[in-house]
């Protein structure tokens, strides 16, 4: 059993579990964040899940834990670990079930007090136009031959297609599409289940909400970024639904004798892995790309439902209803980047799993747009707390792959939090609160309560810290749109 | 809970085929075994009267009724006029019985059991979805799957009865773990096949709150895997799968295992409608499995991604 004692303690901000721990450990285990993140680590597995990453050959530099950090399956959620492109491992638990789960930002001038009167019914517009709930069909019905053309191109195809901008584009992580997707390589079920999905939001802990810029705290790059205090902006958290999830569960399930056939040892079969430069592994990672690609369009297309219903309930009654996109980030991917490591110039993968990716000002893989301010980080809050817009910083691209953390981060199991409170509690409070909720299932309503995570200012505090990101804004909901 | 759902098969065949007596004959069996048998006629005929002419109810019906009921002091028999009956509506409302066997349907989303006589035709009927088992005197029928003899009537009844006692609790179980993100599972059962039927209840159980009182829709699942633990963990995924592939969303909850060797399953899964939904089962995890002897047989931990 990993304790506290085991640690030393790097800067104020970094832990560190040498690689001495276990010898079965490549490299140290390091988690960032204040002395009160790395006690509450403790509090479930994820300590012992970040060793077991830290056990994975070939793992460059250290397996590190966000300040979000908790118990996943596999990589502890919060994760980053990095292995080198051309001879190193690429494992699917790495990324996660929902592949480029991620949030996307958009910002309008509308003040609140011009909202307020028309909030339920954009509130109910929404939902009604961007479908939500468990296997729910999605906005847009896909032809087998367009699905191709969406894991192909992602954003580029919703462009394409009349739902995006190119500003939108330029404001999404690799500009809304990964380059050597392969849709031949995604599992004919996957794609069975991709057809009918997308623009569709799903359940669990994805949401649609609408927020209200509460607080900036670099005023330069706020107004860069489109964000005005007092303003009204929109979140959307979702992924690549049940086609993501059935790209990692096949490959799982192809990968479950890669370990042996490769001599990976491996101290959870959830971190199944094979070497990039395998026939699996490179199918692996096209498929993987192909499935980001359709999330990156999933969430343009509830984009441009969500700009309908603003402009159905809000044109004439509101001076400029348009909404310009902040950025839209992923935070279960794996990606080839570069990275200095020991002074040397290296391509990597590095896999994310419930952190984001945190490119500094300068950055080639910026948009013009994004050379001066550098990358922004969405991190939303639990339901019905604040969020925050960050923006990244070279100390992440030295410490942690240019990475930080993605959201609050759970403290309490689901079963908890009904154990502990009812939807229509939650639901109630946050109406005292002045948040308009709507949703299709209560119990899911108890399950994401705003008790069972982490405060996110906690967590921000400590990214910022500890150096890994920058804060730009925050921002408070007003209306919560759930599955 | 004494019964997940109640099993429900439809015998369907080409008119004239006999599907009423080799219905009368396996009711007859399982009553006497001391199971409650619920039998019901589909029939396409729209003036068919159950109440003779000039009996009180059949006046009361003539005269404009809406709705009759005569009762007995040992039966209770309703006619009502309904717009579009529906057999899914009958089925909801159903209730203390053991097994509900539907004679017709032949289109409808049931499990199906065909009747096929030589002397009507000796082939199965074309294009019939839903299929589980044949009864038949044809020696080479085109089927390959399960196939009873016209005349082995215990045979069929003792199938009937294998999914009476499969929709029944069993010897297995499961609980919630805390788990701080996803949901986890603790599952355990006397045997491999009690465990997999435990896993795949105790994985719906996380994803749906209610379902419909019968099963009214039937799976074959065929898998391979490297070794048992991947095989459990295919099998719920592929349950899963099966579970959203259609128009609505099924919560598997009884099953009957052809094969389950450690690297190989073929199984027929009975499904319910989830008729309210818990949560978004993403899919069953790898993470932390591993297929234990224990005091009661086996058990495993399973964590579910949400």
């Amino acid at each position: 059993m990993i304790e506290k004692r085991h640690f030393r303690q790097l800067t104020p901000y970094i832990w560190e579990l040498p690689k001495t721990y276990d010898p079965r450990m490549q490299v140290p285990a390091r988690i960032f964040g204040s002395a009160e993140v790395f006690e509450q680590a403790f509090g479930d597995s994820s300590v012992q899940q970040l060793c077991n990453v830290a056990m994975l050959p070939g793992i460059v530099e250290a397996a590190m834990a966000m300040p979000d950090v908790h118990e996943g399956y596999g990589f502890p959620i919060g994760g980053v670990a990095a292995f080198p492109a051309d001879t190193g491992l690429i494992s699917p638990g790495g990324v996660g079930y929902d592949i480029n789960c991620g949030v996307r930002m958009l910002a309008s001038t509308i003040p609140q007090s011009e909202i307020m009167p028309h909030l339920e019914a954009l509130t109910r517009t929404i939902y009604h136009n961007c479908p939500s709930g468990v296997g729910e069909g999605g906005a847009v019905h896909l032809s087998p031959k367009a699905l191709d053309q969406v894991l192909e191109s992602g954003a580029a195809w919703a462009k394409a297609n009349g739902y995006a901008t190119r500003e939108d584009l330029e404001a999404t992580e690799d500009g809304g599409c990964i380059p050597g997707a392969r849709p031949e390589a995604v599992p004919q079920r996957a794609r069975e289940r991709g057809v009918p999905q997308l623009g569709s939001l799903g359940a669990g802990n994805h949401f649609l909400e609408i927020d209200v810029v509460d607080e900036i705290f670099d005023a330069e790059v706020a107004l860069d970024l489109g964000l005005q205090e007092g303003c009204v902006v929109v979140q959307i958290h979702c992924g690549s639904r049940g086609l993501g999830h059935e790209v990692c569960g096949q490959y799982l399930r192809r990968l479950q004798d890669a370990p042996q056939r490769y001599n990976i040892p491996i101290a959870d079969r959830e971190l199944a892995a094979a070497p990039l430069n395998s026939p699996e592994g490179r199918d692996y990672l096209a498929a993987m790309f192909a499935a980001a690609n359709y999330a990156f369009a999933n969430r343009q297309v509830l984009a441009h439902f969500v700009r309908l219903s603003f402009e159905q309930v809000l044109a004439g009654k509101v001076r400029d209803w348009q909404l310009r996109q902040v950025y839209d980030v992923a935070h279960n991917i794996a990606k080839i980047e570069t990275h200095t490591v020991g002074g040397k110039s290296v391509k990597l993968v590095v896999h994310r799993k419930g952190a984001t990716r945190a490119f500094p000002p300068g950055h080639p893989d910026l948009a013009a747009r994004f050379q001066k301010t550098g990358q922004p980080v969405l991190v939303p809050g639990s339901m019905g707390t604040t969020s925050f817009v960050l923006v990244g910083t070279s100390q992440a691209m030295a410490e942690t792959f240019g990475s930080t953390c993605h959201g609050a981060g759970r403290t309490m199991s689901r079963k908890a939090a009904t154990r502990q409170t009812r939807g229509e509690q939650v639901q109630a409070e946050l109406q005292r609160q002045g948040i308009f909720v709507q949703t299709g299932s209560l119990r899911g309503l108890a399950e994401e309560a705003p008790q069972a995570y982490k405060d996110v200012s906690l967590v921000v505090e400590s990214v910022v810290g500890a150096g890994l990101a920058r804060k730009v804004a925050r921002v408070r909901p007003i209306a919560v749109i759930k599955g | 809970m004494e019964r997940w759902a109640i099993p429900c098969f439809s015998f369907v065949g080409r008119s004239g085929v006999g599907k009423t007596t080799v219905l009368e004959r396996v009711v007859a069996a399982l009553a006497q075994r001391g199971y409650r048998v619920a039998a019901i006629k589909h029939t396409r005929h729209a003036d068919l009267e159950t109440d003779l002419p000039g009996k009180d109810t059949r006046r009361f019906w003539d005269a404009g009724a809406v709705q009759t009921v005569l009762i007995t002091p040992e039966r209770v028999a309703q006619v009502r006029r309904v717009a579009a009956p529906a057999l899914g509506d009958v089925l909801a409302g159903i209730r203390d019985v053991d097994v509900v066997l539907v004679e017709g349907d032949k289109t409808g989303p049931l499990p199906k059991i065909e009747v096929v006589r030589a002397a009507c035709a000796p082939d199965v009927l074309p294009d019939l979805v839903g299929r589980i088992a044949c009864v038949t005197d044809v020696p080479d029928l085109s089927w390959d799957g399960l196939a009873f003899a016209l005349d082995a009537d215990m045979a069929l009844a003792n199938f009937i009865e294998e999914w009476i006692i499969a929709a029944q609790a069993g010897m297995g179980g499961w609980e919630e773990l805390e788990h701080t993100a996803d949901l986890a599972l603790r599952v355990w059962a006397p045997d491999l096949p009690g465990l997999f039927v435990a896993a795949a209840r105790g994985m719906f159980s996380l994803g749906a709150a209610a379902t419909a009182p019968t099963f009214t829709h039937a799976e074959q699942v065929t898998l391979r895997a490297v070794d048992r633990e991947a095989l459990l963990v295919d099998w719920l995924n592929e349950l899963l799968y099966l579970s959203e592939a259609g128009a609505g969303q099924w919560a598997y909850g009884a099953f009957r295992f052809e094969t389950l060797t450690g690297t190989a399953l073929r199984a027929l899964a009975l499904g319910a409608q989830v008729t309210a939904r818990r949560n978004e089962v993403k899919a069953a995890t790898f993470h932390d499995i591993a297929i234990r002897q224990s005091a009661v047989g086996l058990e495993t931990t399973l964590v579910f991604d949400m």
